[in-house]
């Protein structure tokens, strides 16, 4: 087997406010990524996915657990030891308009990362920016360029140029294209596979966009509330989907054909989501769970795989050859009458 | 007979900068029929918001707002004057925004919110607005109503906040309800919530709607009919079946095939940007961007036209056959 | 972006300037706005600097026989209750003035920077303790602040206007906290720490820079300011000593004279206000020219 480039165990955080409740952002979170794999974070707002890109990035240090990359643990070292390690990962974030600095040209954007690590020469800063240019298929000359003079789908191309610059061993990718109009979205989408093929760094892609994960990453781990409920092969964890909570996503996103959308049965969740300062004891998911019951309160579910091949699931009810249990869906008729 | 719930017949509208003008809608005309739900799509730019926005008069003042006509329920809203509008805006028609906490007031609790609404329009004691409140907060599916109407936005989660103002939208029964990206800010679970609420809301009270998206997902579970826009202009027009399953304009076929599905293999992209124009356009504004484009594209704008039985489009070279891959990658240019 | 010509673009084209230089001269040589204020203010900048060469008179030259005389062929603004001509003293007034102004100025943002950057970004102790000093600082009134330095190290211009400079850091460190704050939370700063650029580079390169208008506003709020205290300070003898004329002096000891010689109220006064009006104008338009966005667009 493969050895993992990225080993995460157990990964806490929270965040403490003083005369304000602790807000529980991760709470024990593993999963493991080898070479050249795209493994996608998948959650929706208050699920910590974001939390868990800034630990890995070590913009955060984690409260506990440990995060190994290539065997070393990242997950408590300070600023200073971590300083070198830095070319081994970097990060692309959401926000085309404020992931790039204003005041500066495309060109210094992208070699900041080479400089500050020392990997290429001042006088060598402008080669260094057109070959990036060229690798995210751009026109070299745009090194002169201000960001604002570009459009959110090129920024996010510079963004990932930056990233890649060192040759990282981990590319965290925090919503790269939610920001994007949907006909630019495919272009960063491939862009990032093409790259990857290239270079076969190992990527997080957190999103919350079910559908996008299953394109663009080989496994998914889907997170609620600070917890992963299930992870495995993209197509098994979408095709297939285990958790209640799997199936309410995948059964919540709008199908773009009209026929088939209409005919299909839409599970909607009772209740509001938890707060992260008070998450619900044992499963997090028992409170909207249509499902739920006694056991979901007071036992914790754990997170495994029935069989070899299947997608780890923390559910009590996920029977002992995998099979998923079935959700009544909420709306008793069809979602449109047409 | 009974009259449209929406008619809009050549809106035009325009931004006049410090130096420059820009056309963000150029000659738009639809209509929403009683108990229907039409969907305007496009992507950011495109004009649908100001379309929607124009028709109550609710754009700034630096905005030129012409129209042939402007009628809602047959009565003529254009030219604007503030009466009338104050009189149609919240009574016969109602808006859901994108975005529920900046359109609700924060220091004020969310059933006064409410009342503040029934009492400009409506007659009722107070007795009678309060039932009503409570009916409809009800309605939109949020539990507890009489609790929740005691609480102050910031107090409730985003998809309470989006069905508090859907209840302050049809609060004063009205003909039509525009919703502008009502569920974008919203998680997709959450989403299917809402939507969910907004089909109840159609199948029990026959409300029209005029539904702004970019979500081809959300188009296709509630419209019945869609508008796709493009650099301000309707480019194709059609039932939503007839949309999905047959798409004439090359936008429209690219939009369809940029989205993630399981079917295709590589996510698809459309090179380029969308532009903008000072004045009326005089050629097709998607040419640059299109796989077909001929000179005849590029020296004249195309105007909606028939394609099919109840399916118009707005381009020179409409139709299934494809003269080249939409799917071959191209180089991003700057 | 190419917009337009660009008149200086000959400049960098034999190196003398950058290219991205040039253009923001060309910018904001285009710019009605920038013009005045900067014509103005260079005005005033200069009459500060040659105020002895343009002064027909000195500052303490005085003729008994003249006193309080109406504008003349001799005395073109008129005289003061000395018999001093008025316009050489107006002259001679805007090199103090602009000197508290300028100067003050200085004195407050090359303090406020490194406590404001350091209190927004590193935050936490550091940040309480910053805060806290600039609470003290904000309770403590300015005219005493003023009277201690006086008293200890003796009246004069330079003394006054370190006292006014700082007696403005503490607002000046709020601010820039709030907009470092601010800056902090943008995703390039993420990007940059990820990168791992050291802190340091950080605050320069990424935090500072973004600093700049929110700075120039800054000052061209405190210039005027400044003026104004320092003529309050020359006036009750902190600041500068006679003979040395300041317009806030002029005025200050012209007010119980307005009805018999106005002309010595009207002068310093349009003084005072033109030069505001002229800082104003010319922070307005530099700060359209470094903010890279407005290149290109007016």
């Amino acid at each position: 087997m493969k050895p993992m480039v990225v080993e995460v165990e157990a990964l806490t955080k929270s965040f403490h406010k003083p005369g304000l409740l602790t807000v529980q952002a991760v709470r024990g979170v593993s999963f493991s990524i080898a070479e050249g794999e795209i493994l996608g974070l998948v959650g929706e707002s208050g699920s910590g996915k974001s939390t868990v890109g800034r630990c890995l990035a070590r913009l955060l240090r984690p409260t506990s657990g440990t995060i190994r990359l290539d065997g070393v643990d990242i997950g408590q070292m300070s600023e200073r030891e971590l300083r070198p390690r830095r070319s081994a990962m970097n990060m692309v974030f959401q926000d085309p308009q404020s992931s790039l600095n204003p005041r500066m040209t495309v060109g210094a954007i992208l070699v900041e990362p080479l400089l500050a690590q020392g990997l290429v020469k001042r006088r060598e800063a402008i080669a260094a920016a057109q070959e990036l240019l060229e690798l995210v298929r751009m026109d070299p000359g745009i090194h002169v360029r201000y960001p604002h003079q570009l459009s959110g789908g090129q920024r996010q191309r510079i963004a990932l140029a930056r990233a890649i610059s060192t040759r990282p061993r981990l590319l965290i990718a925090d919503e790269p294209t939610s920001a994007l109009d949907v006909s630019v979205r495919g272009a960063i989408g491939n862009l990032i596979l093409d790259l990857r093929d290239q270079f076969s760094f190992s990527a997080l892609f957190i999103t919350h966009d079910i559908e996008l994960a299953a394109h663009l990453c080989d496994r998914i781990a889907v997170i609620y509330l600070g917890r992963i409920v299930e992870i495995g092969s993209a197509s098994e964890v979408v095709d297939n989907p285990r958790h209640p909570y799997t199936q309410a996503l995948v059964s919540a996103v709008p199908v773009p054909d009209p026929v088939e959308q209409r005919a299909r049965r839409r599970i909607v969740l009772s209740g509001v989501l938890p707060s992260p300062s008070r998450p619900p004891p044992a499963c997090p998911f028992h409170t909207r769970c249509p499902i739920a019951e006694e056991v979901c309160r007071t036992t914790d579910p754990e997170l495994f795989a029935r069989r070899e091949s299947q997608p780890a699931v923390a559910c009590h009810f996920v029977a002992e050859d995998g099979t998923p249990p079935r959700l009544v869906p909420a709306a008793a008729q069809a979602v449109s009458d047409h | 007979m009974t009259a449209a719930a929406l008619e809009v017949e050549g809106l035009v509208v325009r931004f006049r900068g410090r130096d420059r003008t820009l056309q963000v809608v150029d000659g738009v005309s639809l209509a929403v029929a009683q108990g229907e739900i039409v969907a305007v799509v496009g992507e950011s730019g495109c004009g649908k918001t100001v379309t929607a926005m124009a028709t109550v008069g609710l754009l700034p003042a630096a905005a030129e707002v012409r129209a042939t006509a402007i009628r809602i329920g047959g009565r003529d809203v254009y030219p604007f004057d503030r009466a009338t509008l104050q009189q149609v805006r919240g009574k016969d028609v109602g808006f859901v925004f994108q975005e529920p906490l900046s359109a609700l007031n924060p220091s004020m609790r969310v059933g006064h919110q409410l009342r503040e609404v029934t009492s400009r329009h409506l007659r009722l004691s107070r007795r009678e607005e309060h039932r009503r409140m409570i009916e409809y907060l009800d309605f939109v599916g949020i539990p507890h109503p009489e609790q929740v109407a005691r609480m102050y936005p910031h107090e409730l989660s985003g998809g309470m906040r989006q069905r508090v103002l859907i209840a302050g939208a049809i609060i004063c029964d009205p003909l039509l309800l525009i919703a502008d990206e009502p569920t974008t800010a919203l998680d997709v679970t959450i989403q299917a919530g809402i939507l969910e609420t907004l089909h109840e809301l159609r199948r029990a009270r026959q409300l029209s709607m005029l539904l702004v998206s970019h979500d081809l997902g959300v188009v296709a579970d509630m419209a019945d009919r869609v508008l796709v826009m493009y650099a301000g202009r309707i480019v194709e027009a059609a039932s939503v079946e007839e949309l999905f399953a047959r798409p004439a304009h090359p936008y429209t076929r690219a939009l369809l095939q940029a989205m993630p599905t399981r079917k295709s293999d590589r996510l698809v992209e459309i090179p380029g940007s969308v532009p903008s124009f000072e004045g009326p356009q005089t050629t097709c504004a998607f040419a640059p961007r299109c796989p077909r484009s001929t000179d005849r594209c590029t020296s004249h704008a195309p105007e909606l036209g028939a394609f099919a039985a109840g399916h118009r489009v707005a381009c020179f070279h409409p139709g299934p056959a494809e003269a080249a891959d939409p799917r071959k990658a191209r180089t991003e240019l700057s | 972006m190419q917009d337009g010509s660009n008149r200086f673009g000959l400049l960098s084209a034999v190196g003398i300037l950058g290219e991205r230089n040039s253009q923001m001269l060309s910018e904001f040589a285009r710019s009605t706005q920038a013009q005045v204020g900067a014509i103005l203010s260079l005005t005033f900048i200069a009459i500060a600097v040659f105020a002895p060469l343009l002064a027909p008179y000195a500052a303490h030259v005085s003729d008994f026989d003249e006193i309080l005389q109406g504008p003349s062929a001799a005395y073109p603004l008129g005289t003061d209750e000395l018999g001093r001509d008025q316009l050489s003293r107006l002259i001679l007034a805007t090199r103090v003035s602009m000197q508290a102004g300028v100067m003050a100025t200085g004195v407050a943002i090359a303090i406020a920077i490194p406590l404001g950057l350091l209190a927004g970004y590193l935050g936490g102790w550091l940040d309480r303790a910053i805060m806290r000093l600039v609470d003290v600082a904000l309770a403590f009134p300015f005219l005493v602040l003023a009277v201690l330095m006086a008293a200890v190290f003796g009246p004069s211009l330079w003394n006054a206007t370190f006292a006014i400079g700082l007696s403005q850091v503490p607002y000046v460190v709020r601010i820039l906290r709030a907009e470092t704050l601010s800056i902090a939370q943008e995703e390039y700063v993420a990007s940059a720490r990820v990168s791992g650029v050291p802190t340091t580079t950080i605050l320069r390169r990424h935090v500072l820079p973004n600093l700049m208008n929110t700075l120039i506003v800054q000052a061209t709020i405190i210039i005027p300011s400044a003026i104004i205290a320092e003529a309050v300070l020359s006036f009750l003898g902190l600041g500068v000593q006679p003979p040395t004329p300041s317009w806030g002096v002029m005025l200050s000891s012209s007010q119980g004279l307005i009805t018999e010689a106005p002309w010595l109220v009207w002068a310093p006064g349009l003084a005072i206000a033109a030069a505001t009006i002229s800082f104003n104008l010319l922070g307005d338009a530099l700060r359209d020219v470094l903010d890279p966005k407005t290149v290109g667009r007016r």
